[in-house]
C-alpha cells in the first residue's frame, strides 16, 4: 500500500458517511446553495447605493467582502466535522478499532484531515461559483482573477487552522461535549479574525489581505505540525487513564519546580537548600539551556526596534521636538504610565503575565509580538528624531539605556520564557505529554521568574528616580 | 510468536502493567483473567503496537512492537473491548473498509467477508445497518472486522460477553478451530468457564502482574488446596460431623452429604468405616473437582473481584 492509499480509504469513508447523513448535508447544501445567492443580492442593492453615494471606489470593494462572506459559511462546518471526526469517534469506541490497522499515526491524521477539509472546502469554492455568477447575472459585472485566489486562499487555511487546532482539542479531551465547549478557543478567534477580514475588505487593503493569508498559513503549518504530534496512539489511548486532578497538576507541576533543568547535578550541588541551588545552579542552567529562544527574542526585539526607526525616518509626520523640549522643562507630565515606581513595575509584571498567557495560546507569537512592540515605537521615535535632525543615539541613550541595562536583559529573559511556554504546545520534549511539557514550561517560568522580579524591581526604580534626571540633564543642562 | 519480557506500562503515575512476561506458541490459546483494571487490556495493546510499553519488550511474529508497529498490527487481529462499529455503515462496506485499510486484495476481501458471513450466519444481516443489528449481531461483526486479514495472532477482548448461548458457542467453536490453523490466540475474558474450555493455558494478572501461568489443570492442583470429598448418608448429620471432627477439615454439611478436605485419599476407607461405626448410613463417597472459579478467587485471594 502506498503512503497515501490508506489515508485515501479513510478519507473516503469518511466523506461518503457525512455526506450520506441528511442531517449535515442537506443544512450544509442549503447554506451553500441560498447563502451565497442572498449575499449576491444584498452586495448588487449596496453596490449601487454606495456608488451613488460614496463613488465607484467604494462601491466595488462591496463585492469582494460579500465573495469572501459567501466563502466562509462553508468553511465554518469543518469545525464541527472535525470534532465529530477526532472527538467523536473516541466518544463513540469507534477510534480503537483503527488504531489497530497498519496505518500509522500520520497516516491515520492525514486521512481524517482530508476528509473533514473536503467537503468544506469543494462546498466553500462552490459558494463562491454561485455568488459570482449571481453577481455577473444581477449587476454584470465580474470578480478579479486576484481577488477570487485570494478568497479561495483565504478560506483554505482558515479551514486548516480551525480542524488542526480542533484535532489539538480533541486530543486533549475525553468527549465531544468537552471539545464542543473548549472549541470557543477556536470560534472566538476566528469570528475577530472574520472582523478583521471583513473591515480589510471594505478599506480595500489587498496587500494586507495577503499578509494576512501568509500569516495564517504559517499558523495552519505550526497547527498541522502540533495536530501530527499529538494525534498518536499513544496519546489517544493514554488519555483514558488520565483524569482531571488538580492534585496531581499541583503535584506535577511542584516536582518539576523542585528538580534541578539537568539531571544528573553536579557533587555538591544536591547538598545546597532548595533557595540557594535555585539561584547558583538552575537559574544559570535555564539561561544557558534556552540560550537559543534567548537569541531568537533578542534579535526580533532589536529586527523590531531598527524597524520602528526605518518607518519612523519615513514618516512624513516628525515629532515636534520643539513641544517635547518645551514640555520637559515644564516637568515631564504623567502619561497613561504613571512614573512611579510601583506604576512602573505593576505595568511590566502586568505585561509579562499577560504575554505569558497569551503565549499558551498563540503557541508562542504573543511573547514575540507583544514584547517587541515597545522596541518598534522606540524606534519610530528614535527615527522621527533623526527625520528632525536630532541626535536617535542621546536619545536612546537618555530615555532608555540607564533603565534599560536591567529592563532590556529582562524582557528578552522573559520573551523568551513566554516563547517557551507556546513551544510547550506545539513541540513537547521527548518522553512528555504536551500537559506535562506545559507544566514544565510553567514551572520555569516561575523560576525565572525569581530572576525577572528582582531585575524589573531595579529597573524600575531606576525609570522612576533616575531617568528622569538624565533626560533633564542632557537635553536641559542639568537638573 | 508471541513473545514479552518484564513489560512495564506507566500512565502518569499509574502503573498498568509491572513486568508482565508470556509466551504463546503457534495454535495455542492463552486465557488472561483477571479483574477489571488487572492490565489484561494494556497488555493486548501493547502486543498489537497500539501502544507502547513503558519498559521491557515483545514481539510479535519476530517483529518488536516498538519498531516494527505496522509490521505487528499487519500481523494480529483485534477484537476491541467495545465493538466500536460505525452504525450507518452496512456490515459488508464495514468490513470491506477494514480490509482495505489491511490491504487484503478485493476479490480475496469479497470472498473472505461472504466467507465469514456466511459461518457466523450474518448472511440477511450483511447489508443492513450496522446500527440496526442487535448486541450479538454487532459483536459477531467486530469478530469478523478483527479475522478479515486472515491475522496471524488474534487478540480477543471478551468476544461473547454480548451473545446468546447459540451465538457463544458458535463463536467458541470458531475460536477452539483455530488451534488447527496455527494461529496464536489471546483471549481476555472474565468467562471463566470460557477459559477452562477453550484455553490452552491460563495467565491470571492482578495489579498489573501475571500471578499465576499454567494449564487450567496444573492451577487447580496449585491452588486448589487439598481435594474435596462429597459423602452422601442417611441418618444425622450432627452424627456425621461428630464422627469426621477433628480428622478431616469439614468444608460443608448439609442434611445428607459432608463435604471435607483430606490431604491422603487413602484415609477415605478408614473414615467410612468411622462413620459407619457412628451409625451414619453413607450412600456414596466421589471427589468434588474444584471449579475454575474457586482457584480464580483463591489465586487473586482478595485482590479483587470481577
Amino acid at each position: 500500500m502506498t503512503s497515501l492509499q490508506g489515508p485515501l480509504v479513510l478519507a473516503r469513508r469518511e466523506v461518503r458517511d457525512a455526506l450520506t447523513d441528511w442531517r449535515i448535508s442537506l443544512p450544509m447544501g442549503l447554506l451553500t446553495a441560498i447563502f451565497p445567492l442572498l449575499v449576491a443580492f444584498g452586495a448588487a442593492w449596496a453596490l449601487r447605493v454606495l456608488e451613488r453615494l460614496e463613488g465607484p471606489e467604494i462601491g466595488a470593494r462591496v463585492l469582494p467582502f460579500g465573495l469572501m462572506v459567501s466563502a466562509f459559511v462553508p468553511i465554518s462546518f469543518s469545525l464541527v466535522l472535525a470534532l465529530e471526526s477526532f472527538a467523536g469517534e473516541k466518544d463513540r469506541n469507534t477510534l480503537e478499532a483503527l488504531l489497530t490497522t497498519p496505518l500509522s499515526d500520520a497516516q491515520l491524521f492525514l486521512g481524517k484531515m482530508a476528509a473533514v477539509l473536503l467537503p468544506p472546502v469543494g462546498l466553500s469554492l462552490a459558494a463562491m461559483t454561485t455568488f459570482t455568477l449571481a453577481v455577473k447575472l444581477t449587476t454584470g459585472r465580474n470578480i478579479p482573477a486576484g481577488t477570487l485566489v485570494l478568497v479561495g486562499l483565504l478560506s483554505v487555511v482558515e479551514a486548516v487552522v480551525m480542524v488542526a487546532a480542533a484535532v489539538v482539542i480533541s486530543t486533549h479531551t475525553p468527549s465531544v461535549r468537552t471539545a464542543n465547549i473548549l472549541a470557543s478557543f477556536i470560534i472566538l478567534p476566528m469570528a475577530a479574525l472574520l472582523q478583521v477580514k471583513s473591515v480589510l475588505f471594505l478599506l480595500g487593503q489587498t496587500q494586507l489581505l495577503w499578509l494576512l493569508a501568509a500569516g495564517l498559513g504559517g499558523v495552519a503549518v505550526i497547527l498541522v505540525r502540533t495536530g501530527v504530534r499529538v494525534f498518536n496512539r499513544e496519546e489517544v489511548i493514554a488519555r483514558e487513564y488520565r483524569s482531571l486532578s488538580i492534585r496531581q497538576i499541583a503535584r506535577t507541576f511542584w516536582a518539576f519546580v523542585e528538580s534541578p533543568p539537568t539531571d544528573p547535578i553536579p557533587a555538591g550541588v544536591d547538598r545546597l537548600p532548595f533557595p540557594v541551588r535555585l539561584y547558583v545552579y538552575d537559574l544559570p542552567q535555564l539561561v544557558r539551556l534556552n540560550r537559543t529562544p534567548i537569541l531568537v527574542v533578542a534579535g526580533l526585539f532589536m529586527a523590531g526596534l531598527m524597524l520602528g526607526y526605518l518607518l519612523g525616518s519615513q514618516s512624513p509626520h516628525g515629532i515636534n521636538w520643539l513641544r517635547v523640549r518645551t514640555a520637559l522643562e515644564a516637568g515631564i507630565p504623567a502619561g497613561p504610565v504613571e512614573l512611579s515606581f510601583g506604576g512602573i513595575l505593576l505595568h511590566n509584571l502586568r505585561a509579562i503575565a499577560i504575554t505569558a498567557i497569551l503565549s499558551i495560546f498563540s503557541f508562542g507569537a504573543a511573547a514575540l509580538l507583544l514584547l517587541m512592540a515597545p522596541f518598534v515605537v522606540t524606534g519610530f521615535i528614535a527615527g522621527q528624531l533623526a527625520a528632525g535632525g536630532e541626535d536617535p543615539l542621546l536619545f536612546l541613550a537618555a530615555f532608555i539605556l540607564p533603565h534599560g541595562v536591567l529592563e532590556i536583559p529582562a524582557a528578552v529573559l522573559a520573551g523568551a520564557f513566554c516563547l517557551r511556554l507556546g513551544l510547550a504546545i506545539m513541540a513537547p520534549p521527548g518522553g512528555y505529554t504536551v500537559g506535562q511539557s506545559l507544566l514544565l514550561s510553567i514551572a520555569n517560568l516561575c523560576k525565572v521568574g525569581l530572576l525577572l522580579v528582582p531585575l524589573f524591581m531595579a529597573a524600575a526604580y531606576l525609570e522612576a528616580n533616575l531617568t528622569p534626571q538624565v533626560i533633564r540633564w542632557v537635553y536641559l543642562g542639568g537638573p | 510468536m508471541v513473545e514479552a519480557f518484564a513489560l512495564t506500562k506507566c500512565f502518569s503515575d499509574f502503573w498498568a502493567l509491572q513486568g508482565i512476561s508470556l509466551k504463546v506458541s503457534p495454535g495455542e490459546i492463552l486465557a488472561l483473567l483477571g479483574p477489571n483494571g488487572a492490565g489484561k487490556t494494556t497488555t493486548i495493546r501493547i502486543l498489537a503496537a497500539v501502544l507502547r510499553p513503558t519498559s521491557g519488550r515483545a514481539t510479535v511474529c519476530g517483529y518488536d512492537v516498538l519498531t516494527d508497529g505496522p509490521a505487528v498490527r499487519s500481523l494480529v487481529g483485534v477484537l476491541t473491548e467495545f465493538p466500536g462499529l460505525y452504525d450507518r455503515m452496512s456490515a459488508r462496506s464495514y468490513l470491506e473498509f477494514f480490509g482495505q485499510l489491511h490491504r487484503v486484495p478485493g476479490p480475496v476481501l469479497r470472498r473472505r467477508v461472504s466467507e465469514l458471513i456466511d459461518y457466523f450466519g450474518l448472511g440477511e444481516a450483511v447489508d443492513r445497518r450496522l446500527g440496526t443489528l442487535s448486541k450479538g449481531m454487532r459483536q459477531k461483526v467486530a469478530l469478523i472486522r478483527a479475522l478479515i486479514h486472515d491475522p496471524k495472532v488474534l487478540f480477543l477482548d471478551e468476544p461473547t460477553s454480548a451473545m446468546d448461548p447459540a451465538g457463544a458457542r458458535q463463536v467458541r467453536d470458531f475460536i477452539a478451530g483455530l488451534r488447527r490453523s496455527d494461529r496464536a490466540t489471546i483471549i481476555c475474558t472474565h468467562n471463566l468457564a470460557e477459559a477452562e474450555l477453550l484455553a490452552d493455558r491460563i495467565a491470571v494478572i492482578a495489579r498489573g502482574r501475571i500471578v499465576a501461568d499454567g494449564k487450567p489443570g496444573e492451577l487447580k492442583r496449585l491452588f486448589a488446596g487439598p481435594p474435596v470429598f462429597e459423602l452422601r448418608f442417611t441418618g444425622s448429620p450432627d452424627a456425621a460431623r461428630e464422627a469426621l471432627d477433628g480428622r478431616v477439615r469439614v468444608v460443608d454439611l448439609g442434611p445428607n452429604y459432608v463435604r471435607y478436605q483430606v490431604d491422603d485419599p487413602g484415609r477415605n476407607p478408614g473414615l467410612v468405616e468411622r462413620l459407619v461405626g457412628a451409625g451414619v448410613g453413607v450412600l456414596s463417597l466421589a471427589e468434588v473437582s474444584p471449579s475454575l472459579e474457586d482457584v480464580y478467587l483463591r489465586i487473586l485471594g482478595g485482590e479483587g473481584t470481577s
